[in-house]
């Protein structure tokens, strides 16, 4: 094993770690959160976006690693409130990031003084350094996502 | 970015600590994209209409607002409400949407409760800078208008209707409005929502320029409305249709498309519901983005004399609704027994299946993105499922 640095650009700044959970596939965060099993009082951040091969999966204090974000202008709703009542991701590494993936997190600084990094990095070789359940820190000071990958990934990836 | 003396002193507290934040927004938000200043808006128009009870943090900023007597700058249109009055269960969950309502109408909106604003409430012209929310409603404004939006998040939108400024990127500018994807149509029967569902899919945030097909005004709403729930599309062209695509060498910008894709009917055909599963749901939906009084007379003409097979429900623009409840088809489509409705049809049903999981069928690429447990079907499927389509 060895710890990979890959340099990013800081949309929102912060430093987060976590386990990683990743998809090539764009997130649609209304469709995926506004759904009941989400709002009874159990703090679930599960994706219910049957369109989605997440679907069913917890999002909370993960890193999520995705390409980019979809749909309904209602995506700062969900992101709001995931990220001021601290029960959304850890950190949002995207590949192109958008305005509405940001707003969430930018009300939710402005008006609670609470928020998470998202940084973008746009090489797809993202996808073969990091697995679901990689460790991951993303450090919004430095701009850089860090993680340690094994010798025949990192080969894999050149 | 570059404020003027004006802004500078909004953000400072000249209006008070709760404009000063709603400045902030603006300024965070722009500086994200790098946008150099802030332009003035010609209208909002704002999605967050539901209380919805699980939510907080947007419901208290609003209250904040409310509270400090801050009022629009720029006319403010609202989306469609979700259907209180609709059952029981509705009732309870959206207790607090009369309050919520009354909120958003303290800061002195428009109350047409309606997505299809750019019908007749809130009509921009082309070139107009807006500071819009509701993904639907952008795509129409930025594709068929040549208005220009961001695709604007619930809260900023109403950050920019107290303000009368959005940060300028993205779509406002020129550079970012061209053609990226160019989609060619092998299609003998059209089927804009499904195809809008397509397009979103394999565009995602890029532009796509279809060649030339003759949309009505509500195919265009339909399947723009499809492509920015599949996809995150902002803005979509049809050569020789809407206003920033005359000709694709226009359209592209004199550039060359990076793709080229082309659109089969099988295609359209693979996102629908197989006969039996579209004969099998529980109940059908029409009408989101709400139905226009055009599509509502053309649909309700096959409901006349008949009986459904299934509960059936149309959801229509307020407007339209006042308008076609004086048609004598309004009590045919009654006596067929379809539900007319004025909210939109994915906060009631969300809840309403979400407690019996019953199947809804549905003509809309929109709400068969958003709703769980929803099949597609073309119109003329779903008319066929509701027992009304002459054989």
């Amino acid at each position: 094993m060895s710890e990979t640095t890959l340099k990013c650009k800081v949309v929102i700044g912060g430093n987060a770690s976590g386990p990683a959970l990743v998809t090539r596939q764009p997130i649609n965060f209304t469709a995926a959160m506004c759904k009941v099993p989400n709002m009874v009082p159990s703090k679930r951040a599960e994706i219910r976006d049957a369109h989605h091969e997440l679907f069913r999966q917890n999002i909370r204090d993960k890193v999520l690693v995705f390409p980019s974000c979809i749909g309904s202008t209602h995506t700062g709703l969900v992101l709001l409130d995931l990220v001021s009542l601290e029960r959304g991701p850890a950190a949002l590494i995207v590949q192109r990031n958008d305005s509405l993936l940001i707003s969430g997190v930018v009300l939710s600084d402005v008006w609670f003084g609470k928020k998470i990094p998202v940084v973008e990095y746009a090489g797809d070789d993202i996808y073969d350094l990091i697995r679901d359940g990689t460790e991951v820190i993303v450090d919004g000071g430095r701009g850089e996502i860090r993680f340690a990958v094994s010798e025949a990934r990192a080969v894999a990836a050149d | 970015m570059q404020l003027t003396a004006e802004q500078q002193a909004i953000l400072d507290g000249s209006e008070g600590d709760v404009m000063a934040r709603c400045m902030q927004t603006l300024v965070q938000y722009g500086s994200a994209f790098s946008a150099p200043r802030l332009v003035p808006i010609k209208s909002a128009h704002l999605t967050g209409s539901f209380k919805i009870f699980f939510y907080t943090a947007y419901y208290e900023i609003v209250r904040q607002l409310v509270d400090a007597r801050v009022t629009v700058k720029v006319p403010t249109t609202l989306n469609p409400r979700p259907g209180y009055d609709y059952k029981l269960h509705n009732r309870l969950i959206f207790k607090s949407q009369k309050w919520h309502e009354a909120q958003l109408e303290a800061l002195g909106i428009t109350p047409n409760y309606s997505c299809v604003c750019y019908r007749d409430v809130n009509v921009p012209e082309y070139g107009d800078v807006l500071g819009w929310a509701e993904s639907s409603a952008i795509i129409f404004a930025n594709s068929v208008i040549g208005a220009r939006s961001n695709r604007n998040s619930i809260m900023v939108d109403i950050c920019q209707a107290v303000t009368g400024l959005t940060p300028e990127f993205g779509y406002l500018l020129d550079e970012n409005r061209k053609g990226q994807l160019l989609v060619k149509l092998d299609i003998d029967e059209m089927d804009a929502p499904a195809l809008g569902f397509l397009i979103g899919r394999i565009a995602v945030d890029r532009n796509p320029i279809l060649t030339h097909y003759p949309f009505t005004w509500s195919e265009l709403k339909n399947m723009g409305a499809a492509m920015a729930s599949s996809g995150g599309v902002t803005m979509f062209g049809v050569e020789g249709l809407t206003p920033e695509a005359p000709d694709l060498d226009t359209a592209f910008g004199g550039g060359e498309p990076e793709e080229v894709v082309t659109i089969t009917q099988d295609d359209l055909e693979s996102i629908r519901a197989d006969k039996r599963e579209q004969h099998d749901s529980a109940m059908i939906a029409i009408g989101c983005p709400q139905m226009t009084l055009e599509e509502t007379v053309e649909i309700s003409k096959h409901f006349v004399g008949k009986k459904i097979a299934k509960p059936v429900s149309f959801h229509l623009m307020p407007e339209a609704a006042m308008a076609f409840s004086k048609l004598p088809l309004y009590q045919e489509v009654l006596n067929a027994g379809v539900e007319v409705y004025r909210h939109c049809p994915l906060a009631g049903l969300s809840l309403r299946i979400g407690i019996g999981k019953k199947d809804v069928l549905t003509p809309s690429g929109k709400l068969y993105y958003y709703l769980e447990g929803t099949r597609y079907g073309s119109l003329e499927q779903v008319l066929d499922a509701a027992g009304v389509l002459d054989s």
